[in-house]
């Protein structure tokens, strides 16, 4: 009777797919949907119940098969393969540290049973010990066109010592959490030259790929416990024994995900057409309007220059600090942002990580690159846009710490990660996120592509890279794209704009940068004037004008050069600024190309300093300390950062010594 | 002096470094991360050499300062009779040993009782959430800071008494800095309250003339003249928190 019952609730929201309630109108294809009907026993931290789901087979294939990851299983044992990548132990001498995902039941949307067709597969590794991707052979090959319907009933254990997902006593965030369906990619979607499944292992580093879906899902909690999710709230009814039902309803999503804890503390806001809800632990309420006034910052940024927000809901969460490993994650509707208790304000750690998350809902959430395979896409975009939107929002040079006295930028924090790497030359921006050689994925796939990103804004112009962005959502929103597809983009939008003058197209910069290992640096190498005391003939004037020239011993004229090198292999074009000793200045351009370049001037003024790239749009320039050179240097800064230094010494030597 | 000695090699590092780039100018309105980084792999063995130094100078002066002392209050203890340079380095030699164990003592009395009003609330604000703790960190502060006088207190009367006494019974000294500092407690703590507050009112002047910029070498030798002046004072109020303690022991 009980299975009756839900079979029909299931039904009914199974309908309810096809409807809208969020959105107006369908973002995606809602190639996959999700219903849950779902109980989190918070004493056996377990969430158990059935999921119907569909899948339309859009290509033209005959499809036999279905994949399903089953990310729960990668804390399994300590012999899956995210455990293995990642050295980890799982080294919990109990039960409940382990986390795993079974499926009790399996039948088609005719009621075949599949349970005895389902296989553990291993694609990226071979290892056999790895549960996290399931193949179910289909009793009915998928015709193109049809609808593969899915009911699984299954019992998600979460792991403690939350990665991500996981328990920490009362806490719960419940991520990655359920079987779920692969992508399969047609003939010619993304880099597939026939239809296939893409459908990865969980692996230690790197994130996920998935349709976007709907999801309508029904959770049982106890009744104290406060929820949060990256749907829309529907109804919170009580039911019997204590025990409530929520139920949530998310449209084209890539994940759903979910928080249930009874101390949260909420704080609700909006922006324009998005109700903002904000899951906090007691002692932050002082970090509540800075949590919000950085969301409504990004949304506002963003909204301006990628595209709206298409959602009228968002919650995200600050986790407690037992619950401190699910911080910093995203999940498109509902992200996870990351503090600690009395964080002084000057301290922008926590604004920083709740724009990056947030910002986390276009690059994967509305344009679905494939985080397995392009990780920069998203870590990289996204890194590159909190950069804008903290140094635009708190200041230049104060971007990550604004202290009266004392500021850090955002871009400086960026730059600088890839800048002191010493394997910044190892590889380039393409591998698989778990490819890139050890300790270089976070270099490469967040930090070198935003710094790249920043270079190419710096090259073709804020408004031009804003319109490179506005087009590949316009374009790939709710759609999967790859490097390629950003590319063409950039090609298309800087022809347009600009015409040749960047050359033919733009791939002479992402040939040195997306797909090159060489490092940018250029320095100035030198400055000489030399006095011309007689000369008869012809030379160039400080405009470089030829001219008829016929020196006396009476006339002073300087023949003056500043030298310029080229240090690393990228080449790319930068601007000199020379200053000479009347006051003068000279802006030129150098297309960088070469391994060296003299730019001279004759005339009665002498050079004094020239400076490559005064603005600092060349922000991967590895060394901004050679791209000057002064016949004055002025070593007061320095020696008054060390008097200060020595000063501040001397007062604590004399504190400790009493 | 001394400190000049370990942070020139750095500052040379970093003129060096910056050889003839206008780059120095990143930093002119303060810190700039991106100088720092851009300095190369070079930074890191320079600043490694550079906190080598400061920990040395740190250790060296604590001894030295310990050596000096010694003198210091022989000379205050007996400021009826004429005494001689000759006489203070005779007594520093003579109390070195002493005086320092009874630094080292009085330091870990600190270092103890600071772990347990600090450390064990913050062992117990891992296993919890919330104000309540934030609360009780913020009451352990306050009284560690107020517990600092009377540690000061304790090794300046030890210290009087080794002088006085001689320099054999270190733990008998501490025990007396002990029931002086009790005995007449109200006088002796208002006494070092009110030095420390001095103290505080200089560092306070210091940490305002960090925040001064000058812009040429004028500016720089004024600023670096300004902050010797705070120093010296501050090494006179303590020689007069010693002068009052040994003051407060004969009356």
């Amino acid at each position: 009777m009980k299975k009756l019952y839900l079979f029909a609730v299931l039904m009914g929201i199974s309908i309810s797919t096809y409807g809208q309630i969020v959105v107006e109108t369908p973002l995606s294809d809602r190639v996959t949907a999700y219903t849950f009907d779902v109980e989190l026993d918070p004493e056996a931290k377990t969430v158990s119940g059935i999921m119907n789901a569909y899948w339309v087979n859009i290509s033209e294939n005959i499809v036999p098969d279905i994949r399903l990851h089953m990310y729960p299983n990668a804390f399994r044992s300590n012999k899956s393969t995210s455990s293995t990548e990642s050295g980890r132990s799982l080294r919990g001498s109990h039960e409940i540290d382990f986390g795993w995902v079974d499926i009790l039941s399996i039948h088609d949307g005719k009621g075949a049973d599949l349970f005895d067709s389902m296989k553990y597969i291993q694609p990226d590794d071979q290892n056999s010990n790895d549960m996290t991707v399931l193949h179910v052979i289909l009793n009915e090959a998928a015709m193109p066109g049809d609808t593969v319907k899915l009911n699984i009933e299954f019992i998600s254990k979460l792991p403690s010592r939350i990665r991500r997902t996981g328990f920490a006593d009362d806490f719960f965030f419940v991520a990655q959490w359920f079987p779920k369906i692969g992508v399969y990619e047609p003939a010619g979607m993304r880099y597939s030259k026939e239809g296939a499944w893409n459908c990865h292992q969980y692996h230690s580093i790197g994130e996920y790929y998935a349709n976007h879906s709907v999801y309508d899902v029904s959770i049982i909690v106890p009744m104290e416990y406060v929820t949060g999710s990256g749907g829309m709230l529907i109804s919170e009814d009580e039911i019997d024994n204590g025990k409530k039902r929520v139920v949530y309803r998310a449209e084209d999503i890539v994940d759903f995900a979910w928080t249930a804890w009874p101390d949260y503390l909420v704080a609700e806001d909006e922006w324009e057409h998005v109700k903002i809800r904000f899951l906090y632990p007691p002692g932050r309420e002082d970090q509540v309007g800075r949590q919000l006034a950085a969301v409504k910052n990004a949304l506002e940024y963003l909204g301006e220059r990628v595209g709206p927000y298409p959602w009228p809901h968002l919650t995200f969460v600050d986790p407690p600090k037992k619950g401190a490993g699910a911080g910093g994650m995203e999940y498109t509707t509902i992200f996870t942002s990351g503090s600690v208790d009395k964080i002084p304000e000057f301290v922008l750690m926590p604004e920083m990580t709740t724009v990056h998350e947030f910002i986390h809902a276009y690059f994967m959430g509305i344009i679905a690159s494939n985080e397995f395979e392009e990780p920069w896409l998203d870590e990289g975009m996204t890194s590159y846009w909190e950069v804008r939107i903290m140094d635009h929002y708190y200041g230049p040079g104060k971007g990550i710490i604004n202290h009266e006295n004392f500021g850090i930028s955002d871009w400086s924090i960026s730059r600088m990660v890839y800048v002191m790497s010493g394997d910044k030359k190892v590889v380039d921006n393409t591998p698989y996120s778990w490819d890139y050689p050890e300790g270089t994925y976070s270099m490469m796939s967040y930090k070198k592509a935003a710094t790249w990103l920043l270079t190419l804004q710096g090259i073709i112009g804020e408004e031009t890279i804003d319109k490179v962005f506005r087009r590949y959502y316009d374009e790939w929103g709710f759609d999967h794209p790859t490097r390629s597809d950003f590319v063409d983009i950039t090609n298309e939008v800087v022809t347009e704009l600009h015409g040749d003058r960047f050359g033919e197209d733009m791939n002479w910069f992402f040939n040195q940068t997306l797909y090159g290992t060489g490092i940018c640096d250029y320095k100035v190498d030198g400055i000489s004037n030399s006095k011309i005391r007689s000369f008869k003939g012809m030379m160039k004037s400080d405009t470089g004008m030829v001219l008829h020239a016929d020196l006396t011993d009476g006339d002073t004229i300087f023949h003056s050069v500043a030298r310029l090198q080229r240090l690393g292999e990228v080449m790319l074009p930068v601007e000199l600024h020379v200053h000479f000793e009347s006051g003068d200045e000279i802006s030129e351009q150098w297309d960088g190309k070469a391994t060296y370049k003299d730019f001279e001037y004759w005339g009665s003024d002498k050079i004094l300093w020239a400076t490559i790239d005064p603005d600092f749009k060349i922000a991967m320039d590895v060394n901004l300390i050679n791209n000057s050179y002064t016949l004055e240097p002025d070593n007061v800064p320095v020696k008054r950062f060390m008097r200060k230094f020595v000063t501040i010494m001397q007062f604590l030597i004399l504190s400790v010594t009493f | 002096m001394a400190i000049s000695l370990v942070a020139g090699p750095f500052q040379r590092f970093i003129t060096t470094s910056v050889g003839n780039s206008n780059a120095a100018q990143m930093i002119k309105e303060g810190f700039n991360i991106s100088f720092w980084a851009d300095l190369g792999p070079g930074l890191i063995s320079a600043l490694s050499s550079l906190a080598s130094g400061v920990l040395l100078l740190i250790l060296t002066l604590f001894f030295i300062n310990i050596f000096l002392t010694g003198g210091l209050f022989d000379s205050l203890r007996a400021n009826s009779r004429r005494y001689m340079t000759g006489d203070f380095f005779k007594s520093s030699a003579k109390l070195f040993f002493a005086y320092l164990l009874a630094t080292i003592l009085v330091l870990f009395m600190i270092l103890f009782f600071g772990g347990l009003v600090i450390g064990v609330p913050i062992i117990i604000s891992r296993a919890s959430e919330g104000d309540g703790l934030t609360m009780l960190l913020k009451i352990s502060s306050i009284i560690f800071i107020l517990s600092i006088p009377i540690f000061l207190l304790i090794i300046d009367y030890a210290r009087t008494w080794l002088s006085a006494n001689g320099p054999s019974k270190v733990f008998k000294a501490i025990a007396y800095g002990f029931k002086a500092t009790f005995s007449g407690f109200i006088a002796s703590y208002v006494f070092m309250v009110l030095m420390m507050a001095i103290q505080g009112g200089f560092v306070f002047l210091a940490s305002k003339l960090l925040s001064f910029n000058p812009e040429t070498g004028g500016g720089l030798l004024v600023l670096f003249l300004l902050s010797q002046v705070l120093l010296f004072i501050r090494l006179f109020l303590r020689a007069w928190r010693y002068g009052g303690v040994v003051a407060m022991y004969f009356t």
